[in-house]
């Protein structure tokens, strides 16, 4: 079992445990029930709003490692077999120059 | 001597030139001349006795030993002519080639090349043992380097009240960042970052042979009497560049402590002697000598997808933003994520230490930012610079340089899988403007 954290940017959104039947789930799907422990109504509206954009980033930190991902992707291919703990990030655009 | 006519003139003339050049030839310009070039790292015990000066603390900063030098990390010793071609080390010999064997040609003499493997991998090896030594001698060097940069640079702003930013960070900054758990290095992504920034300040072909270094260009055509021609295969390179090996290994010996100095202010080692008052997971807080305060976060390695599709490695790094006063609507400026060390970066207009990142933002981002408590609003500013190195690279930003002229290594899917670097890929299909 994953200790999961979803965060915007550094804003921490929700906490919840993955349980093992949940490893088949997509990363959008699993924000979203993550979203649905959220008791902050703006926060989830960020987040949901960041996830319809295809320029928005998701990280993944499992452990040491960081990824980025889609929301489409297998949270299996995600997930660290040593770690206990896990964090997504969800960020909006961030455009330079 | 007013009266003194031309052949005076001349006498006088000639013992003043007399007295200069026996000055000269007792002087520190003739001793320094009687040394040749001494390896990296080699010190000359005993000059400052000699001369009866004490060194200062910057010259006893930079004579802690450099624990390697690049002869050692390329591997002269045991390779002594060498090449570095399409990302593989090989050894010139001094034989005869077989049928089919890449061969260097110069002065109508064949050397062949044996290819013994990747360079990075040669480079890893070589800097691996080191890194701890590295990190000590790195530290030796921050505290009269990096700090100067960020009291010197021209947009260095003069807190108008230190007493109420000291206090702000103590009681309000430092105790929002804490709870994350200390910083944690892992030496293999420290190396590897190393290499990086190695590999992106080197030519990517170059060779050392005959005593002298060529930097080699693709080419086709006949070459000169005496430049080196390189053939592997179909492909050929011309030593266009050349100067003595010596020049060339003293100028790499430089070109590795900017390397390490650009790596290990975002490592950590030493970060308390570097005026760290804190430094965690979440980020840090730096006083400078001259007093400033910075709020900094640091950035593990990673790889930006071009638009060119290729995965470009960029090393890790640390960025700050000096925290000028504790009025939040004048705290968070526009111009005002610096990184910290040299970084080649498509969204830092300059190279050196402390320049800002370009990072545009609409009047209703700051206006977000100016309602929040002015910790708050430092933290998700640097975050929103962190993301902008990382993923900020779309068709619709307009970097001060191209991500292909930064001199980066290219990776490949599986190396960056392998080293587990995050990607952060190229928006091809986004249009319509950005959420911000």
């Amino acid at each position: 079992m994953f200790q999961t954290k979803l965060r915007y940017g550094i804003q921490e959104a929700a906490v919840r445990p993955l349980a093992g039947d949940e490893i088949s789930t997509t990363v959008g799907q699993q924000i979203e029930k993550m979203l649905e422990k959220s008791d902050d109504p703006r926060l989830r509206t960020q987040i949901q709003r960041a996830l319809d954009d295809p320029q928005s980033t998701i990280e993944i930190r499992s452990g040491k490692r960081v990824q980025t991902a889609t929301p489409s992707m297998p949270m299996r291919e995600l997930l660290g077999a040593d770690s206990g703990e896990l964090e997504i990030t969800v960020s909006q655009p961030h455009v330079g120059g | 001597m007013l009266l003194a006519g031309p052949t005076v003139r001349r006498i006088h003339r000639e013992r003043e030139m007399g007295v200069r050049q026996s000055v000269m030839a007792g002087g520190r310009e003739e001793r320094e001349l009687t040394h040749p070039l001494a390896p990296a790292g080699a010190r000359r015990p005993g000059s400052a006795v000699r001369s009866g000066r004490t060194p200062s603390r910057k010259k006893v900063a930079e004579n802690v030993t450099f624990p390697l030098d690049m002869a050692a990390v390329l591997g002269l010793g045991r390779d002594p002519e060498l090449a570095v071609m399409d990302g593989r080390v090989g050894r010139i010999c001094r034989r005869l080639p077989g049928v089919n064997e890449p061969v260097v040609a110069l002065a109508d003499k064949r050397w062949p090349i044996l290819f013994s493997g990747p360079f990075r991998e040669r480079l890893a090896r070589s800097l691996g043992p080191h890194l701890s030594g590295m990190r000590h001698w790195a530290g030796t060097q921050g505290e009269t380097r990096e700090y100067a940069d960020l009291d010197g640079s021209d947009l260095a702003v003069a807190p108008r009240d230190n007493d109420r930013i000291g206090t702000f960070v103590h009681e309000e900054l430092i105790p929002r960042l804490r709870g994350a758990v200390s910083f944690d290095e892992e030496d293999t992504a420290v190396a590897e970052s190393l290499v990086d920034g190695l590999l992106a300040r080197l030519e990517p072909e170059f060779a050392f042979v005959d005593g002298r270094w060529y930097g080699l260009v693709p080419f086709c055509g006949e070459p000169g009497p005496r430049q080196p021609e390189f053939i592997v295969g179909k492909d050929r390179f011309l030593g266009l560049q050349t100067r003595s090996a010596i020049d060339a290994l003293a100028r790499y010996d430089t070109v590795l402590r900017e390397a390490v100095r650009a790596v290990f202010p975002a490592e950590g080692g030493g970060w308390k002697e570097r005026g760290y008052l804190y430094r965690g997971k979440g980020g840090a807080v730096i006083r400078t000598p001259a007093g400033r305060y910075f709020a900094c976060m640091q950035m593990p390695p990673y790889v930006v997808e071009g638009d060119d599709r290729k995965l470009y490695s960029f090393e890790a790094a640390e960025i700050g933003i000096q925290i000028v006063s504790t009025d939040v609507r004048e705290a968070i400026r526009p111009v005002s994520v610096q990184v910290l060390h040299e970084y080649r970066h498509m969204f830092v207009s300059g190279w050196g230490g402390g320049n800002f990142i370009c990072m545009p933002r609409p009047d209703s981002y700051y206006e977000n930012l100016c309602q929040l408590p002015l910790e708050e609003a430092l933290l998700r500013h640097l975050e929103s610079a962190r993301m902008t190195l990382c993923a900020g690279y779309t068709p619709r930003s307009s970097p001060a340089h191209s991500i292909q002229t930064l001199g980066r290594p290219v990776l490949s899917e599986e190396e960056a899988e392998r080293r587990g670097l995050p990607i952060y890929r190229y928006p091809f299909g986004a249009k319509g403007p950005a959420g911000f």
